[in-house]
């Protein structure tokens, strides 16, 4: 059950949440532009409606699943909501964010399989030349490739959210499509 | 890129764009029109919730004690995993058999928002249970209502306007909140003929306060854990209740006259005056599968903007021992046993983020009782309490960054996936296994 639906939370048009909050200390507001509340809600909702379909567009292509892509998106929203301040770049640093969630998710995928084997792949149901192809790199070699060429990101800007050189990344970037060549060529 | 490789680098756009064009998100957003909101009113914060850390909080879970193991059934995790299904309503009302270990659906009792027997389109589930190859599911739209659904399929029929059924281990009775009469109580519905016979007349004087949101029968059918908001009201008397606005968790012998010990408390059942910080709260009561002990969640409500950790402990009501079973750096709403009592599964809630959006303060205080009730919005009622009082009630609208819970598999101490936007979920022993005795 949703917790929504107890706890002192109401769902209301099936999603929203309603708190009841008793008096709980809670974080300063979201501040854009010196703002009130109503106007963090709304750049809160302008970003989450701009933004969710492109943010899951990028999990999936780092994840392979979309469920998955959407929960780890809805992740992030959540703890960016929860942030005491606004971020200067919103749209960038939710980026990193996914990015950075899919990391964690791999992360603990090998973790799992290492221990159960015979864990199914989640993105199995996503038959397709792409999706095979990008399951053979590593994870970091598939997050360059995908900022590079699906989010055509240059290297500085990659470089920034795999927090590493620009030099590492050209190479991430070329190992990755070594493997691929191969994987591709007709 | 210095490399001439223009080859690959074009086909790989290419292959990006296209795959882009296929993938299509469901967006959680509200939708227009949507129904009202319930205007049933809770019991404000127990269990409190919060935002989880990390996605990868997962992985930092850690088992400490499986209490139940041994006592009959199977290990799962051994590979084999255990026998049963999982009984799920999805969030917008389709019920669907799951395999426990892999989350695919093996079958489909009912579609999303299905129609009863009455033409009535059911949504928002609360709660599932099942017995004898029926499930029961309780959906809070177009009315509190319990619907039966054959595992067969076929169209869901009306049993009681009510929320919360659990069926007893030998599928003969079904426990429910009956919400009928804008009364609140806990009944026991006799399935073969019907007849309702109250067990424990909750709610009834907190101005409708919802007070019970688990019932689960103990495996010998002759007691039922109450999980929910409680008060220190003893039946019979008139004084105005204290509410705890923390959860815990109750256990009634059924037969026997209410008094002040029946039910008696199981845990947490401290009665504040004001907001309970940093109280360990229980709620989820679920008794074991094959013991006595009782299963709960429990956390700790500091801020509702925070982490909450939250564990699943095993009481042993007869002493009052507790013991970790699983402990989680996020909330957990809803553990799943199978029959052997093995947690196998659970549900994690993603609370709100917490930026206050719109704050409406209303302060009425006319006396000194300790009465502090949150209602859900400005309903009737607010501000009448039987001879108590209100003090504050404050309501602050969560940004609109919509939620869904995700169920997880539990195996020796790590999670996995295995469906989300489920918003109930039970565990079913296959034909032969005992019949389980939790509710939801």
């Amino acid at each position: 059950m949703a917790l929504c639906q107890r706890s002192g939370f109401a769902t209301i048009h099936g999603k929203l949440c309603v708190l009841m909050d008793m008096g709980q200390e809670a974080p300063v507001s979201l501040v854009h532009g010196g703002g009130g509340q109503n106007d963090t809600r709304a750049v809160l909702e302008e970003l989450f409606r701009d933004s969710w379909g492109d943010l899951v567009r990028l999990a999936t292509f780092l994840t392979g699943s979309v469920p998955v892509a959407e929960d780890l998106v809805q992740d992030t929203f959540l703890r960016y909501g929860s942030r005491r301040t606004a971020a200067d770049e919103p749209a960038k640093y939710l980026r990193t964010s996914v990015v950075n969630a899919c990391r964690s998710y791999h992360r603990r995928r090998l973790l799992e399989r290492r221990h159960r084997p015979g864990l199914p792949r989640p993105d199995a149901d996503n038959p397709g030349e792409l999706w095979d192809v990008l399951d053979r790199l590593s994870p970091r070699q598939r997050t360059a490739l995908v900022l590079r060429y699906y989010l055509d990101l240059p290297e500085n800007e990659i470089a920034a959210v795999l927090r590493c050189r620009p030099a590492t990344v050209r190479s991430l970037v070329q190992r990755g499509l070594a493997k691929l060549r191969e994987e591709l060529s007709p | 890129m210095t490399e001439p490789d223009d080859t690959t680098e074009a086909r790989l756009r290419a292959l990006f764009r296209a795959a882009a064009s296929e993938i299509h998100p469901t967006r959680p957003a509200p939708r227009p029109g949507a129904p009202a909101p319930r205007t049933r009113r809770r019991a404000p914060l127990g269990l409190t919730i919060g935002l989880a850390v990390c996605v990868a909080a997962a992985a930092a879970i850690t088992v400490v004690v499986r209490p139940w193991a041994g006592s009959g059934g199977v290990e799962p995790g051994n590979g084999s995993g255990p026998p049963g299904v999982l009984l799920a309503v999805a969030s917008d009302g389709a019920v669907k058999l799951l395999s426990p270990e892999t989350g695919t659906v093996v079958r489909t009792l009912v579609g999303p928002s299905p129609v009863d027997s009455s033409g009535r389109h059911l949504s928002r589930p609360d709660g599932v249970t099942a017995a004898a190859q029926v499930a029961y599911v309780g959906y809070l739209q177009p009315s509190p209502v319990i619907e039966s659904i054959p595992f067969a399929g076929g169209t869901p029929t009306y049993v009681d306007g009510g929320v919360y059924p659990s069926a007893n281990p030998d599928g003969t009775e079904l426990a429910l909140e009956s919400v009928e009469n804008s009364t609140e109580s806990v009944v026991v519905r006799d399935l073969a003929t019907g007849t309702d016979h109250t067990v424990y007349p909750s709610g009834t004087d907190v101005s409708g306060l919802s007070l019970v949101d688990r019932l689960s029968w103990s495996p010998d059918g002759t007691q039922l854990a109450l999980g929910g908001f409680l008060t220190s009201r003893v039946p019979g008397t008139t004084r105005p209740p204290v509410v705890d606005i923390s959860t815990g968790v109750q256990l009634l012998t059924l037969g026997a006259p209410l008094s002040a010990t029946n039910p008696r408390f199981l845990g947490t059942t401290k009665a504040f005056p004001g907001p309970s910080r940093g109280t360990l709260t229980w709620t989820d009561a679920q008794f074991s599968g094959s013991g006595n002990d009782v299963a709960v969640v429990a956390g700790r409500p500091d801020s509702v903007c925070q982490a909450v950790p939250t564990s699943v402990l095993s009481v042993d009501p007869t002493t009052g021992r507790t013991t970790m079973v699983a402990s989680f750096s996020f909330t957990v709403s809803d553990a799943v046993f199978d029959h052997s009592g093995d947690l196998i599964a659970f549900e994690r809630d993603f609370p709100l983020s917490c930026p206050p959006v719109t704050t409406t303060t209303t302060t009425t205080t006319t006396t000194t009782t300790t009465t502090t009730v949150a209602t859900m919005g400005p309903g009737p009622g607010v501000g009448s309490n039987g001879g108590g009082s209100f003090s504050s009630s404050t309501f602050s609208t969560q940004v609109a960054v919509p939620t869904r819970p995700v169920l997880y598999r539990w195996s020796d101490g790590t999670a996995s996936r295995l469906a989300s936007d489920i918003a109930a979920v039970t565990f079913v022993p296959q034909a032969g296994d005992p019949v389980p005795a939790s509710g939801q």
